[in-house]
């Protein structure tokens, strides 16, 4: 196809903008491999990082928490998420405007407030900072997304079937599980996968709230940052972007999928 | 007379509507019965009432003697085919249709046998692995069919089953399902607000209008004697007269109309001379004839032919018979016979009906 005028400067200035974007990122990806120990200049490829990277105790131990925290903030995000997207589409009450409006809130709040905020909560219930509160924390910031995920579903969800399920003999929860849960699952999954991914993440609010001896992976890496700069971050890094790009893309494919 | 479902002044209100608004019926057991009214006159609602989706505000819903108002829909022996047919997309065609099945506990090999029964009634044996989107739609229909079926209901209610069909497959579908009905003497509710297909399959017909009964009676009834208005206008084609009456005897109501034109009825008690009543007479009761003088029928006039429009069966006419009066006629075309039957706009013709082919409205 011919792309004459306005249109011309336009895929340029798109393309830009990708490469802009994405350019960093590469060039980390591919210093990982560098030779060099200053990331700089390119001397050749090698694995070399990735094996002391996998030999790094204190690098295994934050990859374990990370894991730890990531794995329980998404199946207890998602369960609750979806159970609170399902009253909210569900049932009419006072108010539900009201809730339905500031599901927003919390994603659009900095995540430095909440960060504060939980510490100074945290404080308060003399609660001791850990991987139970980064748990809790994680929880919290990915409740909102599920939600979203999990309503859009919903609204896409013909009604009628679960009156059919009814009709049919099924009880409420018989109902839910044998029709509603199918019906949504697609989404459900895909807000799991994101949930896993922000809480995998997350340095700002997981910063906060982290006690002794629960460093996780992006905490790991800022410290070592502070030493300088090393391959074994880029590897470290890359590592992270790779696994948040499959868990993003399978969550998009499941999301676009409609029965 | 052995009632299936019986409704006692039943009302349903949504905050400020009154969708279904003081409803008696009794449906006899085995009969197919339909609730016709066009579209928002409390039909599918009165039907949602009978499932358990709707709890009536006042009244009560009684299903096989047994009082079910506040009945949730897996507590009550009925079974529903829905518009969109809501087959679940997640399960295949057995699975849909032994969902029911599932609930009560069947053991495994009577529910296959029983599957496999209700495939063959809706004759869509060994379709039993694919998936609902791999179905045209009159197969989704059969499967939806089923499905409601294989539970063996006191009552089946249909909300417009036919709905999304194309013309062809409908009239099929409607001799089907009216022999299948037949068949297995379950009791039908059926929900349209197409007339045709109502007076096609119905034992009776409930008329609804904005939530109320305007008429229940078998098709032929409706058709012939419409109690109101809105029912005479609604089921097929109507004219409608009004007038003052002059006088009455044994056998004899006459009146003038509102045109001038001097018309006999039938005798009618609850009327008295000096009221003004309303009446109407279908667009197929008329004889229209060039000549005067073969029809022996009380009512004839003069008209002049106003408008033609050719209908392939029949042509339909307006014919002027007062400054006032246009009436709508039909009249089968017929190259041979007695009568001529094909006339030109601006004729003059005789216009002629019989007493017993006008029928005085309530309202």
């Amino acid at each position: 196809m011919k792309v004459r005028g306005f249109f011309q400067p336009l895929t340029w200035f798109t393309g830009a903008c990708y490469l802009f974007l994405y350019l960093p990122i590469c060039v980390l990806v591919a210093f990982s491999f560098n030779t060099s120990r200053f990331s700089v200049v390119w001397r050749g490829f090698t694995w070399e990082w990735y094996i002391k990277l996998i030999q790094d105790p204190l690098v295994l131990d934050a990859l374990k928490n990370s894991l730890i925290v990531a794995v329980v903030a998404m199946i207890l995000s998602t369960i609750i998420g979806t159970l609170t997207a399902y009253g909210l589409y569900r049932y009419r009450f006072r108010g539900k405007t009201v809730f339905d409006g500031i599901l927003f809130l919390p994603i659009v709040t900095p995540e430095i407030v909440v960060g504060i905020s939980l510490v100074i909560f945290f404080v308060l219930i003399h609660v001791n900072l850990g991987l139970k509160t980064i748990i809790i924390a994680h929880v919290a910031f990915d409740i909102p997304f599920v939600m979203l995920i999990v309503r859009a579903r919903l609204q896409g969800m013909d009604r009628t079937l679960e009156e059919a399920a009814m009709d049919l003999g099924a009880d409420e929860w018989t109902t839910f599980f044998k029709v509603t849960i199918p019906q949504l699952l697609p989404g459900i999954i895909a807000a799991a996968l994101l949930a896993f991914t922000l809480s995998f993440d997350d340095f700002v609010i997981t910063f906060f709230v982290a006690g002794v001896g629960s460093t996780t992976l992006p905490l790991k890496i800022y410290s070592m940052v502070r030493l300088g700069v090393s391959p074994k971050i880029n590897a470290l890094s890359a590592l992270i972007v790779s696994v948040s790009i499959i868990l993003i893309t399978i969550a998009d494919r499941l999301q676009r999928k409609s029965v | 007379m052995d009632v299936s479902v019986e409704l006692k002044g039943v009302t349903k209100r949504f905050d400020e509507v009154t969708a279904v608004d003081n409803v008696s019926l009794k449906i006899r057991r085995g009969e197919f019965f339909s609730l016709l009214g066009p579209s928002g006159c409390g039909k599918t609602t009165t039907l949602r009432l009978v499932a358990g989706f709707e709890h009536p505000s006042e009244g009560k819903i009684l299903i096989n003697n047994a009082d079910v108002s506040n009945k949730r829909p897996y507590e009550r022996n009925v079974n529903t085919v829905f518009q969109n047919y809501a087959l679940f997309p997640h399960l295949t065609v057995a699975g849909n249709i032994q969902f029911g099945l599932e609930r009560k506990r069947t053991p495994k090999d009577e529910m296959l046998r029983l599957v496999v029964e209700a495939l063959d009634l809706v004759r869509l044996n060994y379709m039993g692995d694919r998936y609902p989107h791999q179905l045209s739609g009159g197969q989704q229909q059969r499967v939806a069919l089923a499905r409601a079926l294989i539970l063996r209901p006191e009552v089946l209610l249909l909300d417009e089953p036919l709905g999304a069909l194309d013309l062809k497959l409908r009239k099929e579908m409607q001799l089907e399902l009216k022999s299948l009905q037949e068949k297995i003497g379950i009791t039908f509710i059926y929900v349209t607000h197409d007339q045709e297909e109502a007076l096609t399959m119905s034992d009776r017909i409930a008329v609804m209008e904005t939530g109320r009964l305007a008429q229940v009676g078998t098709a032929e009834e409706i058709y012939e004697y419409p109690k109101t208005r809105f029912v005479a206008d609604f089921i097929g084609e109507s004219n409608f007269f009004s007038g003052k009456i002059t006088a009455i005897d044994d056998n004899h109501l006459y009146l003038i109309t509102d045109g001038g034109l001097k018309i006999t009825l039938p005798a009618d008690k609850a009327h008295t001379a000096g009221q003004h009543i309303n009446f109407s007479v279908r667009p197929e009761k008329f004889r229209v004839e060039p000549e005067p003088g073969t029809s022996d029928w009380e009512n004839q006039f003069i008209g002049e032919i106003v408008n033609k429009i050719y209908l392939g069966e029949s042509i339909h006419y307006v014919i002027a018979l007062s400054a006032k009066e246009n009436i709508n006629v039909f009249l089968k075309k017929e190259r041979s016979g007695p009568q001529k039957t094909v006339f030109s706009i601006g004729d003059k013709v005789h216009v002629s009906w019989h007493r017993d082919d006008s029928v005085i409205l309530v309202d």
